[in-house]
């Protein structure tokens, strides 16, 4: 038994599940040749749609199994396997049920959301298959609260060693790598790790600050006189460009995390709205065509 | 010359209490002498309204003084009201020398004062009486303690803990939170903890969080009233005498073993190990005549049941022949039994039937009895399967059993006649069953949980040897020659040697001269070759399987390096003996062969896989030697999401039994913080209430009997037991909307104020044995990442997934 990913679940039963469907649908689409044009009107027409609307509930449905967490109706993985491969499949069995119309009206806003779901739904399915490897690499065995740990630890060695060359250096030291209130609002709110990543935020956009300190700490040195002060400056200097690489380690940690957290905001918010835009479309067809 | 009192107790603690007590209340002449100044000083010394259990609740109280579980504040008053209004007759700080004499004329010595003279002695002294202390002048400063109740009574002071144990450590690390804190280890490394604690107090060395004095010794303790810390510890150290000022001294030794002073007394041990009880008649008296032991000491860990012996104890000194209290339910679990006439009767027909416990005392066959359960199955019903994972030991009262050696219709049967005995091999290897047992006509069988097996196998050196040596029998039996003649089998068994490795031993080195096999029957190896100047594991190897089998074939060069991966046991067959089961067998030789030839073929695949061998020896380092199931998270596809975690919570009562982040990570394979269901958990050692079990399908669960004394969070090697307390009840919706009643959605509030009004209780992963459908943490992980597996399926694992996942 090996580990197996929502990609190849159960040897990609969705994945053949899903090319049948189009497979059928296809052929259908072809055959039928109405007339004047294909459209959502015809009986394959509505066949396709209604095969499509329960698909979409379907994948809807994973957002309340998802937190149905004593639930025994298969695993999650297969759940969001399914939701993978179908929702795929929506791309195509939409396509043809619309027939290729576009206008200016809620039908089409219907379509065109779906294509925009589906879409954000692969680039995060392209995110999860790339970062989580990516992330275990850049930590390199750490957890972020030690590499927090390190920066704070790393940042009082650097004032320390800052005091002993210049009350001025000391305050470029301090500047650079204090807090800074105007952190980016978004990162916060899509994290649930609320304080500490917040804090580790505020280190990660630090790196550049610290960089130019980096500059400012070796022309200093350069101008030096004194074999004594020469020493320090590469003290504090080794001190500081070790706490830049360390800030952007976390960095890149957190830029990893969110990329594979922030996808989910637009695809979810846009699902309910596809929801509303379906109800919409479906109403509109029935009452009003 | 001073008074004769008819009986002496010594030690105030819960048996002793309940001894004087009714000894009170019978109006016999009597002292207790306790050493401490209050009475029942170790739950005394329990954290400050600590709950206190009264388990097993089976068993009825039958005391002069009540006991219903309570607070420990509760408790306490009650006894000593009751002690006052009966007229005990304490003697409190009266610590005892020694007793000497004989029935009708003992004499017992003070440290202080004069002394006792009785006609009979209890001996109720416990285990926790006698904390070792520092030695030195200046021990019994006020600020030097030699236990530590709660850690967050402190604050903002500068404590020096000593010692290097497991107490010494946690001690340290729990106050290190709010205080400034040094720890002297008078040696120079920390070696007798728990390799977790070992880890956390290195990391906190190495941190500065705590000061560490190593080879150093404490030369006195000193009261300082000019400073503004009261106390002056002095230490020699190698850089010469450090005098150190500090708020408190907590200084955790251990007990002084009350071995020394029991011997003194005349009594005897059935054997060296420390660990080991004097052994006591059924009315508890010792080999001494008139000098009688209960409580703990006997041990009887239990507070109910110490209290009950105290009533008893007092009652056979006065001649009184009253049946134990455990009488009636020994009465109502034997009266399904046919032919039953009274207790007595089918104790002694149990003791005549089973030749295996026919050496035991009849207390021990009490106790021994009131934990099994009795059986009477239908000819031909199965009594346990194949692969089932109980742990029980059954003795066969009547009748006899059947067990197919090995699968199909036709595989050949052993019956095990009346007086045998079957589980054994669980028992010992922490497996699952090896085969399916069925029941024959007639049948009456004995079932005994692991726990009360475990516990008469090491107190009784007998009932050990004749289990081992049916065991390696069996094994030998059903690993290599089914259809053997007994006397075969008796004669290789004879031969075959019982072998001991700590972990990391090796059993046989690559290139050794060697002849013998082993059959490991606990633990596990892992088998390695030494390719281009590496040590290269090349396979794991489970208990319930063999190393070394070509030696028997005839090539006697060890062509790779076997070492234990935890402390294991194997069964060693030598060449001479072995040919008796090749000569008796043709066929065996040809299965060994083509087990070898599959065994080289893996190996040699392996060899060309580097990585997979330091996967399966970062796995080994992280104690899945031991494992039944293991928690794994491939990296490579964890998004991270905490799902398995939240799902967790959700399913356990708010609490999470599993840590995802922390723990180690090799060639994206991550051993995440959480329960590996060990074969032998650690945390089963040392439950006083025996609340933790394993389930059938392998889960190591703790019961809602669980009394909350946190052993099992200490004993775990592995940090993925905790304490915790129920969560609050959720209020309604609108209650908390409007008036901010209780934890909201999504909390579950534990952390909430004023939420210490449950009992503090361990938790651990269960394997969500009473899910449907198998663990949350598997069933809510969206990608894949997370699985559970066997250590059977480990090898497996590793190829499919190492190939895939190269770094």
């Amino acid at each position: 038994m090996a580990h197996e990913s929502f990609i190849n679940h159960a040897r990609y039963r969705y994945l053949r599940l899903s090319l049948l469907l189009i497979l059928i649908a296809s052929i259908a689409f072809i055959w039928h040749d109405p007339h004047p044009r294909p459209n959502g009107g015809t009986w394959l027409g509505y066949t396709l749609g209604g095969v499509c609307s329960l698909i979409i509930l379907l994948l809807l449905y994973l957002g309340i199994r998802k937190r149905d967490y004593s639930s025994s109706m298969g695993t999650l993985k297969g759940w969001v396997s399914a939701h993978v491969w179908l929702g795929l499949s929506l791309l195509i069995l939409s396509t043809l049920h619309s027939g290729a119309q576009l206008g200016w009206n809620i039908h089409s806003a219907a379509y065109l959301l779906l294509i925009v779901v589906v879409l954000s739904g692969l680039w995060g399915m392209l995110i999860y298959q790339r970062n989580p490897a990516l992330m275990t690499g850049n930590r390199n065995q750490q957890t972020r609260l030690v590499l927090l740990e390190q920066i704070i630890q790393l940042d009082s060695e650097a004032l320390q060693q800052a005091d002993l060359i210049s009350a001025e250096l000391h305050h470029s030291v301090a500047q650079a790598t204090r807090p800074n209130r105007s952190s980016n609002l978004l990162n916060r709110l899509s994290n649930r790790y609320w304080s500490d990543t917040a804090r580790a935020d505020r280190d990660a956009d630090h790196a550049a600050n610290v960089y130019r300190i980096e500059q400012t700490i070796a022309t200093q040195m350069a101008a030096s006189r004194s074999d004594q002060q020469v020493r320090y400056y590469r003290e504090l200097l080794s001190t500081v460009s070790q706490r830049r690489l360390l800030s952007q380690q976390l960095g890149r940690d957190i830029q990893l995390q969110a990329q594979m957290e922030w996808w989910l905001l637009l695809h979810v918010p846009l699902s309910i709205a596809l929801l509303a835009a379906l109800l919409s479309h479906i109403v509109a067809v029935f009452f009003y065509w | 010359m001073a008074e004769i009192y008819q009986v002496a107790i010594i030690g105030a603690g819960p048996a002793g209490l309940s001894a004087a007590a009714r000894a009170a209340e019978q109006k016999l002449s009597h002292i207790l002498l306790e050493a401490s100044p209050q009475l029942s000083n170790t739950i005394f010394r329990y954290q400050k309204g600590k709950h206190v259990m009264a388990e097993p609740h089976v068993l009825p109280l039958r005391s002069a003084l009540p006991f219903i579980a309570g607070a420990r504040e509760e408790v306490l008053a009650s006894w000593e009201q009751q002690t006052r209004q009966l007229a005990v007759n304490v003697r409190d700080q009266a610590e005892v020398m020694n007793v000497s004499g004989t029935q009708g004329d003992f004499t017992i010595s003070l440290k202080h004062g004069e002394p006792i003279h009785a006609q009979h002695v209890v001996l109720s002294i416990g285990l926790q009486g006698n904390l070792r202390k520092l030695g030195v002048s200046g021990e019994d400063l006020p600020w030097v303690q030699y236990q530590l109740d709660d850690p967050d009574e402190y604050e903002a002071e500068t404590i020096i803990v000593i010692g290097a144990g497991d107490a010494a450590i946690e001690n340290a690390l729990a106050l290190a939170g709010h205080n400034t804190v040094s720890i002297v280890n008078r040696k120079d490394e920390f070696a007798r903890c728990k390799d977790a604690n070992r880890e956390s107090i290195l990391k906190a060395i190495e941190s500065g969080s705590i000061q560490c004095y190593y080879n150093a010794t404490v030369v006195q303790a000193d009261d300082s009233p000019d400073e503004p810390q009261p106390g002056l510890l002095v230490l020699e150290t190698p850089e010469g005498q450090a005098r150190i000022a500090c708020d408190r001294i907590i200084a955790r030794l251990g007990a002084i073993p009350p071995r020394r002073f029991v011997q003194a007394c005349g009594i005897e041990f059935p054997n060296d190990d420390p660990a080991s009880v004097p052994a006591v008649s059924s009315q508890y008296q010792s080999n001494v005549p008139g000098l009688y032991i209960i409580g703990a000491l006997a041990g009887y860990p239990l507070i109910k049941q110490c209290m009950n012996q105290g009533y008893e104890v007092i009652e056979y000194i006065q001649g009184n022949p009253v049946a134990p209290a455990d009488e009636d339910l020994l009465k109502e679990k034997f009266s399904a039994m046919p032919g039953f006439t009274s207790v007595d009767d089918t104790l002694t027909m149990i003791q005549q039937r089973v030749p295996l416990l026919a050496g035991i005392t009849r207390l021990q066959l009490r106790e021994f009895l009131l934990d099994s359960g009795i059986h009477h199955p239908e000819p031909g019903s199965v009594i346990f399967t194949r692969d089932d994972y109980t742990d029980s030991f059954y003795s066969i009262l009547q009748g006899n059993v059947s067990i197919p050696l090995g699968s199909g219709p036709k595989a050949p049967k052993a019956k095990l006649l009346q007086g045998d005995f079957f589980g054994e091999m669980s028992l010992l290897s922490g497996r699952r069953r090896s085969a399916t047992v069925y029941a024959g006509a007639n049948c009456l069988l004995l079932e005994t949980p692991r726990r009360s097996m475990v516990k008469l196998i090491s107190s009784v050196a007998a009932v050990k040897r004749v289990i081992d040596e049916a065991f390696i029998r069996r094994a030998i039996q059903s690993k290599f020659a089914p259809e053997a003649p007994a006397e075969i089998l008796q004669q290789v068994a004879a031969n075959a040697v019982l072998k001991h490795y700590q972990a990391n031993q090796v059993l046989f080195a690559e290139g050794d001269a060697g002849d013998t096999l082993e059959l490991i029957r606990r633990g596990s190896v892992t088998i390695s070759r030494r390719i281009d100047q590496r040590e290269i594991i090349l396979s794991y190897v489970a208990a319930g399987n063999y190393v070394g089998e070509m030696a028997l074939l005839g090539n006697t060069t060890r062509s790779a390096t076997v070492t234990a991966t935890v402390p294991t046991e194997t069964i060693a067959i030598d060449q001479a003996a072995f040919q008796l089961l090749l000569d008796n067998d043709a066929k065996l030789r040809d299965a060994m062969q083509t087990e070898y030839r599959q065994r080289t073929l893996d190996n040699v695949q392996r060899e060309q896989e580097s990585t997979g061998g330091d996967v399966i020896s970062f796995l080994m380092q992280q104690g899945i030697g031991e494992a039944t199931d293991v928690l794994l998270i491939d990296e490579s596809l964890c998004v991270r999401c905490d799902n398995c975690e939240t799902a967790c919570a959700e399913t356990h009562q708010g609490t999470s039994r599993l840590d995802r982040e922390a723990g180690p990570t090799f060639a994206m394979v991550h051993v995440p913080t959480s329960c590996r269901h060990c074969e032998h958990p650690h945390c089963m050692q040392d439950c006083p209430p025996d609340a933790i079990h394993r389930a059938a399908n392998g889960e190591v669960f703790i019961e809602d009997s669980c009394i909350g004394c946190g052993n099992c969070v200490r004993n775990c090697p592995y940090d993925v037991i905790h304490m915790a307390t129920p969560p609050p009840k959720k209020p309604g919706l609108l209650n908390w909307l409007l008036f901010g009643a209780g934890p909201g959605p999504g909390d579950h509030g534990l952390e909430a104020k004023g939420n210490n009004k449950g009992v503090k209780q361990a938790v651990k992963c269960d394997m969500c044995k009473d899910l449907s459908g198998g663990p949350a943490c598997v069933r809510a992980c969206p990608t894949g990442a997370a699985i559970r597996i066997a250590p059977d399926a480990l090898a497996q694992y590793i190829n499919k997934n190492v190939k895939s996942t190269r770094v």
